[in-house]
């Protein structure tokens, strides 16, 4: 057996190698980062096997759990460290050309630090370690944010730093609150005892995590740092932030309401969050002029979706959110990564700058309608099987409540496709003003063609997905996680 | 492998021979021939197979991708692949050198695969990705042909997906009802649904289907988006592209719900759900009808009617008797038949002149005379006189809303054939009668390839008239099939009890009555030959100097009295919407202010906001 903690320490390790051996390897660092992360795909993708007969447990250090710290790999854990380490690379691959200069391992060590992050958020059996990774994926993300040291960048990354903190302060006050409370951080451990606290702690434990939480998951109206952050970011940094980012503090949040604090009578207020955050995201990209706003405001909407989806309170539900959250990490990072370089080879934001730019980069552009078809949900690609699956688990749920939920999501899909054929039509304008256009080079392209294999044969895998996010929505609605036992 | 799958499978090569082979016109236009060919073939030899059902082996949502060939899919399917083979031969020279017509024969098959995928389709799944696909390509038809074309592509689109996506509800509503997605399944457990939930979902499909279908009061996307394409598109468009909207009212109302369970849902008294529906039917023919009177381009003319005749088609299917729903069907046929050959002179006009404006044609009768006698065909069905097609279909469906008791909605069909027959006039006259403007001294009738699709539609137009029971028989089929009574028929009419139509003798009066006019007018003997120049008008000769086009302008009148109706109720009502949705997302954007400390009230709001509801739900 391969041991999960790699995930986290390979990474991690490779950070520090970067930096410290930045001066001796120059430009050749990102070779390294490209290294760690294969490792990571390699090492996810064969736990995944494992995982889905028995979920793997790795205690660290020796000392056992509640009081030791340790990694509890269930589906969720390993589908979704597949999810980062293959986006993870790919957008590593994407970077090697996108990012340049004198100072890009700074860009690689932080890279990493970022996907240190994001896999032990996802991996941890431990509240207080969930913090800590909480804050290497933000501190790294807020820097990343700012890395092209611009203006708008800078401001940007500011905001996300304000926000960021006042959202971890309460993950932190939550924590505190569980730790008084229980006595215990390890979350198999708190997961039995969190249900004999008085009802007024539970909430308030409750409040606190689901909005600090909140506020990485984008969820209105905790997320107004996003669109500044997510269109001032490089383009890779924002496909990034978008693909998996997010998605991760939303799981997070979920995982604790099924599992942890076992309170699911909360999930239909999260159902309406979502809606709300879904029609927010679609009519405020409705207006947008800088294409890469209106993918940040895509993205409210999408993870409003997701939120809705996973809030159904059934094994339906979730699995379609899963499904969700593949889709949309492929799609938008399609999205981000080729309006990256329309961006960098025409110099301007406004997508009213672009028309005719099909002529010019026809290869990007191709593959940009893609990532639009299967992120509107376009038979048969894959966004339409997941927002099939999606509508089908709400209907499921019964009821007059969710038969209009369902509308309004429809009428969200509405907006969303009115907003991107605008893009798409100046696309393809036959007359175009853009004269001295090339087309993206080879290696971003190949990143972004792997990417769009997911959404265009993913249908053909579909009983192996599902089955894989099926999974995870049986980890979380029966608790597996909670029944280890010591 | 089943025919269905070779039929798909053979469009998606077609499809995929086009997108490699788009830098060779010549290549393109002849694969598409073959291909076209092959499939017209494949689907007249589907007959034997009628009531078969294939599967493709593949699951969406643990459902088999499921096709059957019914009569009546078999009817729409033989009318698809027939008019895309006609379209493809008329097409090889009509577009060459054309701008933008890399892509013509891709879309072409990009929607053929679509509208098949939905016709055959045996589930509500497949029907509904078919159904996308099809919008999707609808939509990449209508962009082609520039600027103008592009916005108003941009149009059908936002009524697309506003459609699909009440679809996509009453798709997975009947999932949620039923258990299945299966028509025949979802057919079996109908009666047990409560009759509000039927009429409730019965809405959602009819709604849907009425928007591709250009049903009053949602067709102002159709004008301008068949118009502003390629000519030929037009033709495809309006002759089959929109009829899948009724294809999808046919099979809803009588083949999933059933007219039995249709006819439960009243409302008041007689007023039940078809009548309410077949009002909207009313309203389709006679507005859009009215407002192509006055249209000064062909193509728009064209598509202003092919608008009012759906109104047709559908109020034979509202009306409910078999006299009328056979009347609905067989005037897609004839529909089909006449406009596409209408199209066809007109491209054919335009392919000479460069244009297809009615105000700077006239006088080509002798320069172009196949064309003419096309276009004379096309009208003659179009206006719903004997003997062309037109007049058939027509009368059924007058017939059934007179027998049926339905006086004021027989009434709307005849003032909307009032309307149709002075347009239809104003086309033909504009074009090829009256004055020749010098410039097209030189025009000359068009070649062998775009003559012979306007032939065989011309035999298609005049022979369903005559003989309607080439096709009575398929319909009458189709409608056993679906559990309705069928018409009686003969090879040249019908013969029911409650009235008998035949069209040899309506044919023989017809033309014994032209005969006889001819011979009065050549007994007359005061005919004098003269040139279009030898002639007055207001006391002044003419000559080519003062060239008196009395074309111009033609019932510009009636466009003070309809436009202000049509712009204050229909363009100010989208434009409202569309303000609407503009100042919601200006508000919404607005939310996002840029300043930080706005940013920090929100966190603190949520924070209280979510504390004071969860300690309810807690």
């Amino acid at each position: 057996m391969v041991n999960p903690i790699l995930l986290i320490i390979i990474p991690l390790g490779t950070a520090f190698l970067i930096s410290t051996l930045a001066s001796a390897l120059k430009n050749t660092t990102k070779y390294l980062a490209l290294l760690a992360l294969l490792a990571n795909v390699w090492i996810s993708i064969s736990l995944l096997p494992e995982v889905l007969q028995r979920p793997i447990n790795v205690i660290i250090a020796g000392v056992k759990p509640p009081v030791g710290i340790n990694l509890f790999v269930g589906p969720l854990g390993a589908v979704f460290s597949v999810i980062i380490s293959i986006a993870g690379v790919l957008i590593l691959l994407y970077s090697f050309k996108y990012i340049e200069g004198e100072q890009q391992h700074k860009y690689y060590t932080l890279f990493l630090l970022l996907i240190t992050g994001s896999h032990g958020m996802i991996l941890t059996g431990d509240v207080f370690n969930l913090f800590v990774f909480f804050e290497i994926l933000a501190i790294s993300s807020y820097i990343l944010v700012g890395y092209a040291g611009d203006k708008n960048g800078f401001e940007a990354a500011v905001k996300y730093l304000i926000l960021g903190s006042i959202g971890s302060i309460f993950i932190l006050v939550a924590i505190a609150l569980i730790y008084e409370g229980t006595g215990t951080l390890n979350m198999a451990d708190l997961a039995g005892k969190f249900s004999t606290l008085d009802p007024a702690r539970r909430l308030m434990i409750l409040v606190f995590f689901i909005t600090g939480m909140g506020v990485e998951a984008a969820v209105f109206p905790l997320n107004s740092w996003l669109p500044d952050a997510h269109s001032s970011a490089p383009s890779s940094i924002s496909a990034v932030l978008s693909g998996f980012v997010i998605e991760i503090a939303l799981v997070v949040i979920i995982k604790f309401v099924y599992t942890i604090f076992a309170m699911t009578e909360v999930l239909g207020f999260l159902a309406v969050a979502g809606v709300i955050t879904l029609l927010v995201g679609e009519f405020a990209a409705f207006r947008q002029s800088n294409i890469k706003r209106v993918l940040a405001y895509s993205s409210i909407g999408q993870i409003g979706l997701i939120l809705f989806a996973m809030s159904l309170n059934s094994k339906a539900g979730i699995n379609a959110g899963m499904m969700q959250i593949i889709n949309h990490t492929a799609s938008k990072s399609i999205l981000f990564l080729t309006a990256g370089y329309m961006i960098v080879k025409t110099g301007s934001y406004q997508f009213s700058d672009y028309r005719g730019i099909a002529k010019k980069m026809p290869v990007s552009s191709f593959f940009f309608v893609l990532g639009v078809l299967s992120l509107l949900g376009v038979p048969p690609f894959f966004g339409f099987f997941s927002k099939l699956n999606i509508i089908i688990a709400a209907l499921h749920a019964g009821g007059a409540f969710y038969i209009t939920m369902v509308f309004l999501v429809l009428l969200g899909t509405i907006i969303e496709s009115i907003y991107f054929l605008k893009i798409l039509q100046v696309f393809y304008a036959r007359d175009t003003a853009i004269l001295d256009v090339k087309e993206a080079p080879f290696l971003p392209l190949l990143s972004i063609a792997l990417f769009s294999l997911v959404i265009l044969l993913g249908f053909l895998f579909l009983p192996q997905i599902t089955s894989y996010t099926g999974n995870i929505a049986s980890e979380l609605v029966t608790k597996l996680q909670m029944a280890q036992v010591f | 492998m089943s025919i269905v799958s070779n039929l798909l499978l053979l469009t998606l090569l077609g499809v995929l021979l086009n997108v490699i082979f788009y830098k060779s016109e010549v290549v393109q236009k002849y694969i598409s021939l073959i291909i076209f060919a092959i499939l017209t073939y494949l689907s007249i030899v589907m007959y034997p197979l009628v009531g078969s059902h294939f599967e493709i082996p593949f699951l969406i949502a643990g459902q088999h991708i499921g096709f059957t060939i019914t009569y009546l899919n078999y009817y729409f399917a033989l009318m698809i692949t027939g008019i895309t083979l006609l379209t493809v031969i008329f097409s090889l020279k009509f577009i060459k050198g054309k701008e933008g017509n890399t892509h013509y024969y891709t879309v072409l098959f990009l929607k053929t695969f679509g509208m098949l995928g939905v016709i055959l389709s045996s589930d509500l799944l497949t029907f509904f990705v078919f159904w996308e696909i099809m919008s999707w390509s609808t939509f990449a038809l209508m962009s082609t042909g520039g600027e103008p074309a592009h916005r108003s592509a941009f149009k059908y689109f936002v009524f697309a997906v506003t459609a699909s996506m009440i679809l996509m509800a009453g798709v997975i509503l009947s999932y949620s009802l039923f258990g299945s997605f299966d028509f025949a399944v979802i057919h079996g457990k109908m009666a047990s649904l409560s009759l509000p939930m039927t009429g409730f979902l019965l809405t959602i499909f009819i709604t849907s289907f009425s928007i591709e279908s250009a049903v009053f009061p949602v067709h102002s996307w159709l004008p301008d988006g068949y118009s502003n394409t390629f000519t030929t598109f037009t033709a495809y468009l309006s002759g089959i592209s929109t009829r899948i909207g009724i294809y999808g009212i046919i099979l809803f109302l009588f083949g999933v719900f059933g007219i039995q369970t249709v006819d439960k849902l009243g409302i008041i008294g007689k007023i039940n759900f078809r009548y309410v529906f077949g009002i909207f039917a009313a309203l389709t023919m006679i507005v859009p009808t009215f407002t192509a009177l006055y249209q000064h381009d062909a193509k728009k003319l064209i598509a202003w009617h092919s608008v009012g005749q759906g109104g047709y088609m559908l109020i034979g299917l509202a009306s409910g008797s078999a006299l009328g729903i056979a009347g609905g069907m067989f005037h897609v046929l004839n529909h089909m038949a006449y406009v596409v050959l209408i199209v066809f002179a007109i491209a054919s006009v335009e392919y000479r002149t460069g244009t297809t404006n009615l105000n700077k044609l006239g006088g080509l009768i002798k320069k172009m005379p196949v064309s003419y006698l096309a276009l004379l065909f096309g009208i003659i069905g179009l206006a719903g006189l004997p003997p062309m097609n037109g007049f058939v279909s027509k009368w059924f469906i007058y017939r059934a809303l007179i027998l049926g008791g339905y006086p004021f909605l027989a009434i709307a069909a005849v003032i909307g054939t009032l309307g149709t027959i002075l347009s239809v006039y104003k086309l033909i006259h504009n074009m090829f009668l009256g004055q020749l403007p010098e410039r097209y001294n030189d025009v000359k009738e068009v070649g062998f390839s775009m003559q012979l699709p306007m032939w065989i539609l011309m035999i298609v137009v005049l022979g369903l008239g005559v003989y309607p029971g080439l096709a009575m028989g398929l319909i009458a089929k189709i409608q056993v099939s679906l559990g309705l009574a069928a018409v009686p028929y003969a090879l040249h009419g019908i013969k029911a009890a409650s009235g008998q139509l035949d069209m040899l003798v309506v044919s023989a009066v017809f033309i014994g009555g032209i005969a006889v006019t001819w011979i009065i007018y050549l007994l007359g003997n005061r005919r004098k030959h003269v040139g279009q120049y030898n002639n007055y008008a207001g006391g002044n000769f003419l000559n080519k100097s003062v060239a008196y086009n009395f074309n111009y302008e033609f019932y510009a009148a009636l466009e003070h009295v309809i436009d202000p109706y049509r712009k204050k109720i229909i363009e100010r009502t989208e434009r409202g919407i569309a303000s609407v949705t503009d100042a919601v997302s200006e508000y919404i954007r607005r939310i996002y202010t840029g300043m930080i400390n706005t940013y920090g009230i929100y966190v603190v709001t949520a924070f209280v906001v979510t504390i004071i509801i969860l300690k309810e739900l807690i």
